[in-house]
Formats: structure tokens, sequence, C-alpha cells
């Protein structure tokens, strides 16, 4: 592909091969893995789906969120809440999450949006510094500093999903349907609303776009990723507690996502994994972890900002440009 | 078509227009001709509802003055701003489909958004050998184009150009001008708004002269151009002293 350009829609198919390998490569995992490092792989992929949902916010619509971990939580909180009070089941508790959290960052949308750029940035710290108080202090709904234990499994019929390769399998069945959907988006009228409104507002605007409306309906489809997300969470470890849900893991999802690259879901992929393994490979080197982060961050804005991504397709660009002059030398 | 009476605009504080009326007729180019600080942008993002303002602007019959930028497109009075506002990480055809959106009702089958695009691509030719490529990396007259066409495959009723001609070369200026014409020949009004004073006399059919916030002058095009006074302040052409 020459520099400058991209097929537009016409490369779904390519798209699909890569993710379905990736799927049925990644379906082999728990044939290598302990369940330790199992359970590592089922949070690092909870974790890419609220990276994707940072996808479709800052690379898309072009808007920065630091509340993502809150509407992760908030789903999380949905799930339990329906399955332990409501006795409600297991499909309906998650569809629920979903929805709800979705249809609660489209509300706050509507608020957030007023402000532009950097404010709605800050806004959002605000945001996520409150959801913190609220998991932290609401003991009727999220047993406050206790927490809530005792989430069963998730089921289906009467399959429970209850050792750790089952779990596997239902969030990376999960993870493929919703990076799926993600091109479906970005293919759609829909998604080319967020790409105008990210590349410039005003022209957007012109063109008819509701800059607002159509922001929140980006927060809201990242409020749906960081739902499903939530509820695979509470299904997966059984145990809720407020100092999972913070400002932190908000920060590692950016860090994330820009080491991977905004361009497509996959940069969100590698961003994840490498930052979830390398959490736990250079476990012994924890009380340095921030620095390294801090470090990192700053040489990978330097040498390559566009992520991981940028460089494998700045370097195939290359590659190609090279094989195009040889074959017009010859 | 599109009627504006005693429209007042504010920055803030700061009164940039101070009362102007003006038409356009449903099948006419109008140019609104005026130096650097003039407000001819101000009284373009008015109309489109970007700045806020008082008076009445009237658009095919319906009040338009307090309705939100994206409505106003959607009643198919789309604007093109000034400098080139393309979407560089979309590709031209996805900028192109972008457009569509200011279409009300219905969305359009795909069918029918491939018509428009043919519609635009016999137009501009250019823009079909481009259709794969990134906006950004189109030339300025290129990425001008397409601001154009990106208006018009939302079926502008009525399309306004804030300075098409800004920083391209003369040649390019000269050819999508000959474009301009030709949109309006298809049966689309224009309200084009240039600091190029003679050029856009010479596709208008009516102008109006704005200085300072208010419309000092205004008439067909073909006496404005011979107007000492226009001649004078715009067209270079110095009064001799001992005449």
């Amino acid at each position: 592909m020459m520099k400058g350009t991209r097929k537009g829609n016409l490369i779904t198919g390519r798209y699909m091969i890569t993710l379905t390998c990736i799927t049925i490569a990644g379906c082999f995992l728990p044939l290598v893995l302990s369940s330790y490092m199992l359970r590592v792989m089922n949070i690092a992929l909870i974790s890419y789906m609220c990276v994707l949902s940072v996808y479709v916010l800052l690379g898309m619509c072009g808007q920065n969120s630091f509340a993502q971990a809150g509407f992760w939580g908030v789903g999380a909180y949905i799930t339990a809440n329906c399955l332990l009070k409501l006795n409600l089941g297991p499909i309906v508790s998650m569809i629920i999450a979903i929805a709800g959290t979705a249809l609660f960052a489209f509300v706050l949308g509507f608020a957030f949006f007023r402000l532009k750029q950097y404010y709605f940035t800050f806004a959002t710290i605000g945001l996520m510094t409150i959801f913190n108080g609220l998991f932290m202090n609401w003991k009727e709904v999220t047993g406050g500093a206790l927490g809530i234990s005792g989430i069963p499994p998730f089921a289906i019929f009467s399959f429970e999903f209850s050792n750790e390769t089952s779990k596997f399998f239902l969030i990376i069945f999960c993870a493929f349907v919703v990076t799926f959907l993600m091109k479906i988006l970005f293919n759609s009228s829909l998604g080319r609303q967020f790409m105008a409104i990210r590349d410039n507002e005003l022209a957007a605007g012109c063109m008819g776009i509701n800059p607002l409306l159509t922001k929140s309906k980006a927060f809201a489809i990242g409020g749906a990723l960081c739902g499903l997300g939530g509820a695979l969470y509470a299904y997966l470890s059984g145990y809720l507690s407020f100092q999972v849900f913070t400002y932190n893991q908000s920060t590692m999802y950016l860090i994330m996502i820009m080491l991977g690259g905004t361009i497509n879901p996959i940069g969100a992929l590698i961003g994840t994994m490498i930052i979830s393994l390398l959490q736990e490979f250079v476990r012994p080197l924890q009380n340095y972890m921030q620095l390294i982060y801090g470090v990192g961050i700053m040489l990978l804005m330097i040498v390559q900002p566009e992520g991981i991504l940028g460089g494998i397709k700045a370097l195939y660009g290359k590659y190609n440009e090279r094989k195009t002059l040889r074959r017009s030398e010859a | 078509m599109l009627k504006i009476e005693n429209l007042v605009s504010h920055y803030k504080t700061i009164e940039a227009l101070h009362g102007i009326s003006l038409s356009v007729g449903s099948d006419e180019i109008v140019a609104l001709i005026g130096s650097n600080g003039a407000g001819k942008t101000t009284l373009l993002n008015s109309i489109s509802g970007h700045v806020t303002k008082s008076g009445l602007i009237e658009f095919n019959g319906t009040d338009i003055s307090n309705m939100p930028a994206h409505r106003i497109a959607r009643c198919g009075l789309l604007q093109v701003p000034e400098g080139r506002h393309v979407f560089p990480g979309l590709i031209v055809e996805e900028n192109l489909f972008v457009g569509t959106t200011a279409i009300t009702g219905i969305r359009l089958l795909a069918g029918n958004q491939k018509e428009k695009l043919d519609m635009v691509f016999s137009l501009f030719p250019r823009l079909e050998e481009r259709r794969t490529q990134l906006a950004w990396s189109l030339s300025g007259g290129e990425q001008q184009m397409l601001a154009i066409s990106r208006a018009l495959m939302g079926n502008p009723k009525l399309l306004m150009l804030d300075e098409p001609s800004m920083g391209l070369a003369p040649k390019v200026i000269e050819e999508l001008f000959g474009k301009i014409v030709e949109i309006n020949r298809l049966g689309t009004p224009v309200l084009l708004v240039e600091q190029n004073a003679k050029l856009a006399l010479s596709v208008s059919a009516r102008a109006y002269i704005l200085e300072r916030g208010n419309i000092t002058l205004e008439g067909p095009s073909e006496e404005l151009i011979s107007d000492e006074r226009v001649r004078e302040a715009y067209l270079g052409k110095r009064k001799s002293k001992n005449q």
C-alpha cells in the first residue's frame, strides 16, 4: 500500500482473517499456560475490552477520557447487584450491565461534552474521583470498603463457567465478537461521523453532524464495552473491591493504547498484552514499575508516537516502497 | 431563498456586525466582498449558526436564526468553511460519505449514494483518481475541491463558500471558479465570500460590499465592477488626480 492511501471498506476481509487467526491461536493457550498465567490472560483480555473503549473514544472520536475504569466498575457492580439482590440470571445480568453502563455513559456524555477537548478530559478526572468515592462509600450497592463477595460464575442453562479454562473461552469469545463489531463500527456511517469529529469538529458541524449527540454516542459505546468488561470481571473474580476500579487503572488503559497504537483494535490488543505481561514478568521490580512506565512512555512519544502498530505499518510501507523501487530499476 | 434582516453578531461583548440585510435568490451567485477584518467570515458563520447573533435569518421560508449549526446544515444550507477543512484522517471517499449526513429523512440508500458520488466525480475527475487516498496527502487545490464536493454530497439548496481561492495558485483558482459557475448552472445558488474582488465580481450576478461590519454598497456585479469607489478600494486602480 502506498503512503497516504488506505483501502476503504474493502479491508474487512484481511482484518477478519487476522482476527480469526489470533483468536484460534489464543484458543490453544490453555494447553500451554499454567492456571495462574491463564488468570493473568483473562484479566488482560478484560482490560483489552476497556482499552477498546478508549480506542473508540480517543482513536476514533478524538476524546480523551480518564473515567473508563469507573465505567468498568459500574458494569461490575451492576452485574453483582442484579445477580445477588435481584436474583436475575447471569445472561440477563450481563445484558443489563452492558445496557445500563451504556445508558449511564450516554447521559453523562450529554453533560460532559458541553466542555471541549482538554476541559472534557479534566472533567472526566473529576468524574473518576467521584466514581471511586461512590464505590468506596455507598455500602448498600457496592458493599463499601468490604466489597461484594460470593458472585456466582457465568452460566448458560446448566453449564457453569466455573474453572479458569472455561472462563478463558468465554472471555476470548466476547473479545472476538467485540473486536469484530469494532470493524463494523469503523466502516459504518456512525464511525465516519466519529472520525470526522476527531479530525475537524467545525467542518463536521457544517456537514450536519450534531457534535454533542455524536460524541455522547461514542461515550455510550465506550460505556457498553466497559460494562461488558465489568460484567466479565465480576464473573471471573467472584469478588469486587473498590480498590480495583481506580484512576491509576484508567491511566493504564491510556498507556496501553498509546503503546499499541490508536490505528485499529489490533493495536489495542498488542498494547494490552505487552503491559499486562510486563506487569507479571517484572514483578521483582515492582517498586520501580511507575518509573519504568514514566520513562517508557516518554521514550515512546519521542521514538514512535504512533505506537508499535504505527511503527510496523511504517516499516511495511518502507519495505513496499523499496520493492517497487527495485522493480522499476530492473 | 435566503433572506437576512438586520443581523447583529457578537463575539462575547464585541459587536462584529452592525445590522446586515442581505438576500440570495434561487439560482444566482451572490458575492460578498470586503477586506481583511470586514466581517465576511463572521457573517457566514452567523448564518450557519456558529456565532451568537440577533436578527432575522429566513431560509426557504423557515426561520433558522435560532437553530443549532447541525440543524441548519440539515435544512440544506451548507457552508464550506474557510481554509479547506477536510478530514485529514479519512480517505477521499469517506470524506464524501460524511457529506451525506446532512440529508434529512430516510437514510440514503447505497445506490443513491453511488449516484451522488458519480455526480461529484464527473465534476471533479481528479478526486476520482484519488479516491483511496487519505485527505491530508492531497494538494491544496484538491483539498478545496474535496471540501466543496463534500458539501455537494449533502444536496445543498444553497452553498456558502468561504474564500475558496485562499492560498491557491492562479491557475488552480481559475479552474475552481469555472467549477463553481458550473455547480451554479446545475441549479444550486451560491453565496461566495471572496477577497479577490475582481474574480468574485466576474462570476457573480450580484454583489455586496462589506466594510467594518456594515454593508456599504450593493448591486449587480457588472455595475459594481465599473463603480469608481469599488475600483479604487478593491480592484487596485487608482483614480488619477489630474483627470
